[in-house]
């Protein structure tokens, strides 16, 4: 695993990122040569209409894809270069992922869902309680945590899903249209919530959204088209 | 590391827990699936293990300490070679017995009869006796041959108390005897003896089973610092051949080895139901996969890795296995209980009159039985598992139906099966190894994964051949049912695969059942030519080994409406080690009445042949299986040592697979000694009433029930009823694959429907009614 110094650097680096996808001969390119640099702690938006580019954006910098041309640093990781083993463990350890259908797993139970990163890291038991229910009571879920996933509303799905992906207390969290599947009062109360815990906790966060008043929020917003970035100057 | 392990756990069985309430009946499917694999697998183990633990337990318990045995098989041995035999150096002492079978009146139950020498040579003479009064009771046992004593369990068994009478029926007809006493389990000793057992006097048991002068087996106990090597030629010195000497366990491996073919049939069957389950377990855990591939994208999302998957999908098999296996267990020690009354029923027909095995508890089954049923989930999980795997989270995540990839490969896999085929037609024309035909196992197997193989083409080649038919027929509808299942091709072919490797065995199992039945019906036809045939009385309830009056015949031949008599003696012998049957008859007869089939030469001319010189003739199978063809001579143990017969002919017999040799009756005698008789074929002359010489046989017998009279219609049914009980165990074991393998179309079906809930939900939406759905489901060409 490839590795430079952090301090000096961004939490996360795109450099002259190419994507492209095959649909039988026909070659489809997602990303053109996109450069985007999110510093640390900053709360920055993927804003522009749908097969933009902004989903595969967002998986290139949680290591559930690989660029086709050029370089990826997440967290002082080069993950371009990464194997399938390496992404794994780098997702385990340091990306925490929020999606606009929520996709909790809806036999488990709400604390279950919370629980899961930290079982997967191994952690303690003891470590396990104490996470989740402290990340439960900051989502102000701690009384639903007994109920089963598919059990719960819109919003609770999506608060749950915050506290799953803060659950291993990683360095960058990743929300794909957290607020898509949500109506917008309670849409923007997830925001809220999300870019509250990112803050406080130092959190480098990198949303995708369709919506200017979820952009707004955010430290900064990158504009994406065809698969480039509109807005050089401020990537 | 621990820790990890601990948490991975946790989270698989959490996850597992919750899928295995989600979906319930399919879930259920599965699990009965693996439960019925093991515990049919488990009911022919135990019943197998329990058939085998009674002839040891019997073996043993009537060989007592004895180190040696002699014997003669059924020809028996002279009550003067005792002497003989114990003047022998080393020889401490001998026990002479008589081993019979005899039924209880009115039931099926048959009892081993133990005629022992009770006051010099009895080897319970040390056992507690309990409701022995006085020493009149016990002489009684000497004199009274209707006297007998009852170990413990065998008194429980039959409810009887000393005192009581109970009637059986013997060579004798039906006898009453009375019990004298009961044989009580010593304070240090346990009494091992079978739970059917019956003692007597060696006088009472040869006069209730015609045995004047004869004795079955001599037991010896040898001096300590005698050779049982050297004791055991000069014995065998003794007798020249026409007897042999051999450990008592020899007898069990006999045994064992006699019914081995009819185990192994069995056996393979019952790994069949599991097999079928093996498919079963990949259908449910294929489904798995299918249906939950957005947890695994967002299981990979959240960094477990490729491997945790895999175990994740294993364990979940195990878990199926596991909790498949116990419950299986336990449905096989039910159904062993019903498995173990067929075999035992088929054994006592066809091989080893008088088994009454009971349920024996078998461990090291039940520890086979678990792994079995892991090993079994465990092998239908592995490709599901690996599938799952492979899932990349991105694409899971993605909300687009899911396509299978891998059609591509349907010609390879069409080619691995035809050469699969073409390799079990070499094998199909290898000779049998041994008794076993192990080539003709490997053409079976090669057979059904080449067809297994054919299945993707099968798949994709009908799928072509019948969409534009489905398009006329139900326009659309029809070619998205063809369609949907084309796609998921691996799956399906694998479903489709298990349903044809368990049709396809139904099928040719029961053509083969069917045809060799009719095969049989002929051989009946061709064999049992007599009008009336005279039995020992319970020959038809597990007796197969009676005698008759020898004086009997000549009386029937007097009879007005008979025009000839056969005298008909059926006895195992021991040949190059093996058990095969020797048979006498009168070859006049034989020439005359029945119409062998003989694979070369004139029935007519080889019977002229082989009465004239010490010659026989010898069944197809008994010629196969010692490698033996017209003109070799074979040895036989004939009262004064080894003779040598010559084989003038070999015939297709189906009363025995261990072969049997047939002799003119006369050099039966003259050779043997043994005048008792099995049957009685008796011809009438033209135009005589049957109903009316069977009255008047059963006047002129000398006891009233001492032998049946059965006319040729009735034994033709009854062979066949034989024919029929043998396989019944057969159909039942494959009746059972054909249902899992339906439980598996069941769930691949389910696992369509479900994996094509998006498809569902549009052609809902755009006006596609719930009739027209169906159809879509069932023109899936399966």
């Amino acid at each position: 695993m490839e590795k430079r110094g952090v301090g000096e650097q961004p939490a996360i680096a795109l450099e002259g990122v190419t994507k492209t996808y095959w649909n039988g001969a026909e070659p489809v390119h997602a990303l053109r040569g996109a450069t985007v640099r999110v510093a640390r702690g900053e709360a920055l938006a993927l804003m522009g209409p749908s097969g933009c580019g902004k989903t595969t954006l967002l998986n290139l910098m949680g290591g559930l894809d690989v660029p086709t041309a050029g370089q990826v640093w997440v967290a002082g990781h080069s993950l371009a270069a990464m194997g399938e083993k390496d992404l794994t463990l780098f997702r385990r350890r340091h990306v925490g992922i929020i999606f606009q259908f929520f996709h909790l797993l809806p036999t488990l139970t709400v604390w279950e869902n919370v629980a899961l990163p930290l079982h997967l890291n191994g952690q303690p038991a003891m470590k396990v309680e104490a996470q989740v229910s402290e990340l439960l009571d900051r989502v102000h879920l701690g009384h639903r945590a007994r109920q089963k996933a598919y059990q719960l509303s819109g919003g609770e799905m999506q608060r749950v899903a915050l506290a799953r992906a803060l659950a291993n207390d990683p360095q960058i969290v990743l929300a794909d249209e957290p607020t898509g599947n949500l109506d917008s009062q309670v849409g923007l109360e997830v925001l809220a919530l999300l870019l509250d815990l990112c803050r406080q906790r130092g959190k480098t966060l990198v949303l995708a959204t369709h919506s200017a008043e979820v952009g707004a929020r955010a430290d900064r917003i990158v504009r994406l088209r065809d698969g480039m970035i509109e807005n050089p100057d401020a990537a | 590391m621990r820790r990890g392990l601990f948490s991975f756990l946790t989270l698989a069985v959490s996850l597992f827990w919750s899928h295995l309430r989600e979906h319930r009946l399919r879930n259920l499917l599965t699990l009965f699936g693996v439960v019925l694999g093991v515990a049919v697998t488990l009911a022919v183990r135990l019943a197998n293990t329990s058939v085998e633990r009674s002839f040891v337990e019997s073996f043993e318990a009537a060989a007592g300490r004895s180190q040696l045995e002699v014997s003669r098989g059924d020809l028996g041995l002279e009550e003067t070679l005792l002497l003989k035999v114990s003047a022998v150096d080393g020889v401490a002492e001998v026990v002479p017995r008589i081993e019979e079978n005899a039924t209880v009146a009115g039931s099926r139950e048959t009892l081993l009869f133990l005629g022992l020498d009770l006051l010099s040579a009895n080897p319970f003479r040390d056992f507690p006796l309990t409701g022995t009064r006085d020493s009149r009771d016990f002489l009684s046992l000497l004199v009274d041959p209707h006297s007998v004593l009852l170990p413990r369990p065998a008194a429980d068994t039959l409810g009887l108390a000393p005192g009581r009478r109970f009637e059986v029926v013997t060579d004798r007809g039906a006898v009453d005897l009375v019990v004298r006493g009961v044989i009580e389990a010593g304070k240090d000793r346990k009494l091992l003896l079978p739970r059917h057992t019956v003692l007597l006097d060696l006088s009472a048991a040869q006069w209730l089973f015609r045995k004047a002068g004869k004795i079955d087996r001599i037991g010896i106990v040898l001096r300590p610092e005698a050779s049982e090597a050297a004791v055991r030629s000069r014995i065998a010195a003794l007798g020249n051949g026409s007897f042999t000497v051999d450990r008592p366990q020899a007898r069990t491996r006999q045994i064992e080895k006699m019914i081995a073919s009819f185990q192994l049939n069995l056996r393979i069957l019952s790994f069949l139901a599991l097999g079928v389950g093996v498919f079963l377990i990949y259908n449910a855990l294929s489904f798995a996969v299918v249906t939950r591939r957005e947890e695994i994208g967002v299981l990979r999302a959240l960094g477990m890795g490729r491997s945790q998957i895999l175990a994740l999908f294993l364990a979940e098999g195990a878990l199926y296995g596991l909790s498949g296996s116990l419950l299986g267990i336990l449905l096989g020690w039910g159904l062993a209980g019903s498995a173990l009354k067929m075999m035992a029923r088929t054994v006592g027909a066809l091989y080893v009159a008088g088994v009454t095995p009971r349920l024996i508890a078998d461990p090291q089954g039940i520890v086979l039985g678990i792994l079995l049923g892991l090993g079994a989930a465990l092998a239908g999980t592995l490709i599901p598992a690996l599938e799952a795997a492979r899932i990349v989270p991105r694409e899971a995540l993605s909300r687009g139906s899911y396509e299978e990839r891998g059609e591509s490969r349907w010609t390879l896999w069409g080619a691995v099966g035809l050469g699969l085929l073409v390799l079990a037609g070499l094998c199909a024309n290898q000779k049998p190894v041994g008794p076993v035909p192990l080539f003709g196992y490997g053409a079976a197997f090669l057979t059904v994964a080449g067809f297994a193989f054919l299945s993707p083409a099968a798949i994709v080649l009908i799928s072509i051949l019948v969409r534009p038919l489905a398009v006329r027929v139900c326009a659309q509808v029809g070619a998205l049912g063809v369609d949907s299942f084309r796609r998921a091709l691996r799956r399906n072919a694998i479903a489709v695969a298990a349903l044809l490797i368990s049709v396809a065995m139904l099928v040719g199992l029961w053509t083969m059942v069917h045809s060799f039945r009719l095969t049989v019906e002929q051989w009946i036809a061709g064999t049992i030519r007599a009008d009336l045939v005279v039995y020992p009385a319970g020959h038809f309830e597990g007796r197969r080994q009676g005698r008759l009056d020898p004086a009997l015949p000549s009386r029937i031949e007097r009879l007005p409406g008979v025009e000839a008599v056969d005298r008909y003696r059926e006895v195992r012998i021991s040949f190059r080690g093996e058990p095969v049957v020797l048979a006498s008859g009168q070859f006049s007869r034989l020439r005359d009445y029945r119409n062998l089939r003989f694979r070369a030469g004139d029935g007519r001319e080889i019977f002229n042949r082989a009465g004239r010189d010490r010659g026989a003739v010898v069944t197809e199978s008994f010629a196969r299986r010692f490698g033996v063809r017209e003109g070799d001579k074979i040895p036989l143990p004939a009262l004064s040592g080894i003779r040598d017969y010559t084989v003038y002919g070999v015939f297709y017999d189906y009363s025995t697979d261990q072969g049997l040799i047939l002799i003119d009756r006369q050099r039966f005698l003259d050779d043997f000694g043994d005048a008792g008789l099995s049957t009685i074929p008796v011809f009438l002359r033209p135009g005589a009433s049957t109903d009316q010489v069977r009255r008047e046989i059963v006047e002129i017998l000398d006891r009233p029930g001492e032998a049946v009279v059965q006319t040729n219609r009735e034994i033709r049914e009854k062979v066949l009823e034989i024919f029929d009980q043998t396989f019944v165990l057969t159909k039942a074991l494959e009746l059972i694959a054909v249902a899992v393998a339906v439980l598996g179309v069941i769930s691949a079906l389910l696992a369509s429907v479900v994996e094509r809930t998006r498809e569902t939900g549009i052609l809902r939406a755009v006006g596609c009614a719930p009739s027209q759905l169906r159809r879509i489901v069932l023109t899936r060409p399966r």
